[in-house]
């Protein structure tokens, strides 16, 4: 799109959509830093909240479940995404195709009410018919994040392999690898930039999830996101201030990792 | 060594390969020549195992080979792009073929050793395909389809990618390789030079059948059909008797003749010219030594050619 | 055409596991809520029983409540769609013709804030809009109102919390599709006469609609069913059918009434879904 002629207040409408964008992370960047409690008046530069968070049980147990849970459920979303992204990439003409890729493109756009929902359905019937999961805590909330984590690493990896010489296959078949040898040897060592950054980004989306948890978890397991809702309904907090600057500079260094890792696989 | 009977592959209802039967010798080099979309790259994707046959059989050595997949096959692919393992050194992709095979690992490695000798890239062994030259690319390709000692060596367009003068080069050095080698090469072109240049035999596809198979004179000098005269090299054509009279530039001759034209225009191509003429019989090319001295443009010019330069072709 | 019997073998070792995956993680559940919508709510636990009753779907539409709930997220994400094709249509247009070297940078600035926490960025607006806010503070010190304006807890807020939220999503497949507009075919509409604004509306425009129309769903579906936003910065006019839902599930406990919420909502959103897999697929 180079050599059109642009509208000088094109790039000014640009410039206010990243104001837009990033003014409210700002203001809470900054009065995580305020030493008063009440979160919109300035009284003073402090660190005082980021103390007190750290020093908050609850808030140190809530991050270490989520913390885990993403890891799990990451990496559940990169091996069956990678398998999935393959599948669709690469074996295009498969019966019920088109119901497979609904099925991957579901997740990422249903509202989370109804996959929450729809998992916690699973999860008690499962429990009904087998009797398990009687708890509904880590595993089970790993898995519900791995069902749409494994959406979004499908679609990196299919990205990926769309860029990716079909001839590297069928030359590691034509030197006597099988089918899943050359998957090992040759497409999985070229698609792992793609895997990686898909990896990250489910490990975030789980990270980032409060509705599908809300409804999955049982009694005892509170995720970070639910423990900060029902903080920030009950009202501003300035511990919660504090945790989003850690939580965007944390998830502002991954994606800078995730997007190095994907320019690389581009 | 290579029997292809009654082939056929169709794509979307549409064949490709249209009832081929094709028979290569042990150390041949044979050349599958066509325009794109002839089938000649189906073809080899048949015998190469990547494409199953609607009908017809492959044989090896007498061995029906058609149901194979192609990592169970005595054969081996030059890929057209390559298809260099990015991930992986010189001599790690030389050496992806024989992890499958039972060798020591003092075996396989003085295989690649061998190997990388041949195509003489001795000192890049640990380099990885980005940082080699096109012209390399294409010897480590060669190299990794040969480490397994196929019975048969199959080339997709390997010299596409080079540019012209290397190109001519790698003709020779292929020939020489397979003279020293002794297995068949069977290799897809475009390219008639290419083609008429290293083949022992060639055949000439069209629309997914074969329409001729000879040694490249032959072709050259007694083309079967008027595809295969206009395909290979340049042709006058004249109607005659409700078919064609094909008669290559070069058996025609300027100065006196039966037959009266106006030069058109002269091309320049170094050791040879080619005179357009414009007369009765249509537009007329005739090729003439470099240094010959032509008439000039919009002269007139009378030319003819010997009986023995006529080559009949149906309609 | 036939097709080589390994190769058939290949492609069920990959596709066998993960349609079996997805079939146990979306399919499953998907056809247990539909399932459970036509169940009855019982006091056990868990609180209902297998059944075949339209009942639920009955409550559902009958009620004002629930009806409304789905015209208010209808119409609420709507005009948060048209909004965010507004501001976002601008925004990459002006990324499509940054130089090259700036595109990524400029297309990861936007992609940011959709990494950082949701919740967050909502919290955010909180801070921003409630009456001891940014704004009504700023306005009151500097004596332009005397009371604090409602900001909050209304429909306003609600549109704010959703263009904010989503608005990256309509960025991304209008940069994508805009990016890839050949510049010769501007430079064609120039050099036949067209001034930029006329070779924009002409030419750049039209070609741009996929997008615009890929955005729009990716910003409409998930809004319509959008539950936390409502919940926080929304007030008893926005009363959107994923909250509902929401209510339906944890206060009243009636399983078999949400989840048939839940296949009505995700009826309604069929056909916008089955358009955007469309236009994906055309879109590369």
């Amino acid at each position: 799109m180079r050599g059109a002629r642009t509208w000088t207040w094109v790039p000014a409408a640009l410039a206010a959509g990243f104001v837009f964008l990033y003014l409210p992370i700002v203001l809470l960047v900054v009065f995580s830093f305020n030493e008063s409690r009440l979160v919109t008046v300035w009284a003073g530069f402090s660190t005082r909240w980021y103390g007190e968070l750290l020093s908050n049980g609850r808030m140190l147990d809530a991050a270490g479940l989520s913390l885990s849970v993403a890891a799990v459920a990451a990496t559940l979303s990169a091996v069956f995404g990678s398998l999935a992204g393959y599948a669709m990439g690469r074996f295009g003409r498969f019966r019920l195709r088109t119901l497979f890729a609904l099925l991957l493109l579901a997740p990422m756009v249903l509202p989370e009410v109804i996959l929450g929902l729809s998992m916690l359905m699973t999860f008690t019937t499962l429990d009904r018919l087998i009797g398990w999961p009687a708890e509904r805590g880590f595993l089970v909330i790993a898995f519900a994040h791995a069902t749409y984590g494994t959406a979004f690493v499908a679609v990196i990896v299919e990205a990926r392999l769309r860029g990716l010489d079909p001839a590297l296959e069928e030359a590691a078949l034509d030197l006597g690898a099988g089918p899943v040898r050359a998957f090992v040897r040759v497409v999985l060592p070229l698609l792992l930039p793609a895997v990686v950054a898909g990896w990250l980004l489910a490990f975030t989306l789980s990270l980032d999830d409060l509705v599908v948890a809300s409804f999955v978890s049982g009694p005892g397991a509170t995720t970070l996101p639910m423990l900060v809702y029902s903080s920030v309904r009950l009202g501003l907090s300035p511990q919660i201030n504090a945790l989003a600057t850690i939580l965007v500079i944390v998830v502002t260094l991954l994606a800078l990792l995730g997007s190095r890792q994907g320019r690389k696989a581009a | 060594m290579i029997r292809v009977e009654g082939l056929t592959k169709r794509f979307g209802g549409i064949p490709a390969v249209d009832g081929v039967d094709l028979e290569i010798g042990q150390g041949e080099i044979f050349c599958l020549l066509g325009p794109s979309g002839c089938g000649k790259t189906t073809l080899l994707r048949c015998i190469g195992g990547f494409e199953a046959p609607d009908a017809g059989r492959v044989l090896l050595d007498g061995h029906d080979v058609t149901g194979h997949a192609p990592w169970l096959r005595p054969v081996n692919t030059v890929f057209q792009s390559y298809a260099l393992f990015p991930h992986l050194s010189v001599a790690a992709n030389v050496a992806f073929g024989l992890e499958t095979l039972a060798m020591s690992k003092a075996e396989r490695a003085a295989r690649v050793a061998e190997m990388i000798s041949l195509v003489r890239l001795e000192g890049l062994a640990a380099r990885r395909p980005s940082q080699l030259s096109g012209g390399q690319r294409q010897r480590v390709a060669i190299a990794r389809a040969l480490a397994r000692h196929p019975k048969v060596l199959l080339l997709d367009e390997p010299l596409s990618a080079l540019d012209a003068k290397l190109r001519e080069e790698t003709r020779l050095e292929l020939v020489d390789l397979q003279a020293r080698l002794g297995i068949s090469f069977v290799f897809v072109t475009h390219d008639q030079d290419e083609a008429m240049a290293i083949s022992d035999r060639i055949g000439v596809m069209q629309g997914g059948r074969i329409v001729q198979v000879g040694a490249p004179a032959e072709i050259y000098d007694r083309p079967a059909t008027r595809f295969v005269a206009e395909f290979v090299g340049r042709i006058n054509l004249f109607a005659r008797d409700g078919g064609w009279i094909a008669v290559r530039p070069e058996r025609i001759g300027l100065g006196a003749g039966p037959h009266a034209g106006t030069v058109r225009e002269c091309a320049f191509l170094g050791e040879r010219r080619l005179v357009f003429i414009d007369s009765a019989l249509g537009r007329v090319v005739a090729s003439v030594a470099g240094s010959d001295i032509v008439p000039e443009n919009g002269a007139a010019v009378g030319f003819g050619w010997p009986a023995d330069a006529e080559r009949r072709l149906p309609a | 055409m036939s097709e080589a019997p390994w190769h058939s073998r290949a492609r069920r070792i990959f596709v066998v596991p993960a349609f079996a995956w997805l079939a146990a993680t979306v399919a499953l559940p998907l056809a247990l809520v539909a399932a459970i919508s036509l169940g009855e709510a019982t006091q056990g636990a868990p609180p209902f029983d297998w059944s075949f009753t339209f009942s639920n779907y009955a409550i559902v539409l009958g009620d004002a409540l629930y009806v409304e709930a789905f015209a208010a997220s209808v119409r609420i994400a709507g005009t948060s769609t048209a909004i965010c094709l507004l501001i976002g249509y601008p925004m990459a247009l002006a990324i499509a013709r940054a130089r090259p070297e700036r595109r990524l940078w400029l297309l990861f600035l936007v992609v940011l804030p959709c990494w950082t926490s949701f919740l967050i960025r909502v919290y955010a607006w909180m801070g921003i809009l409630r009456p001891t806010g940014y704004i009504n503070s700023a306005l009151q010190a500097l004596g332009l109102v005397e009371e604090p304006l409602g900001l909050i807890a209304n429909a306003f807020a609600v549109h704010l919390g959703i263009v904010y939220a989503y608005l990256p999503f309509m960025v991304l497949p209008l940069y994508a599709t805009i990016e890839r507009i050949d510049a010769a075919l501007v430079e064609a509409a120039h050099d036949l006469g067209a001034p930029p604004a006329r070779a924009f509306w002409r030419v750049t425009f039209p070609l741009s609609l996929p997008g615009a129309v890929a955005g729009s769903l990716l910003v409409f579906i998930p809004a319509s069913g959008e539950f936390v936003i409502p919940d926080l910065l929304g007030g008893p006019d926005t009363q959107m059918i994923g909250r509902i839902l929401w209510l339906e599930f944890f206060q009243n406990r009636d399983w078999p009434v949400a989840c048939a919420i839940a296949t009505a909502l995700a009826a309604l959103l069929a056909g916008p879904i089955l358009l955007f897999d469309r236009y994906r697929a055309r879109g590369t």
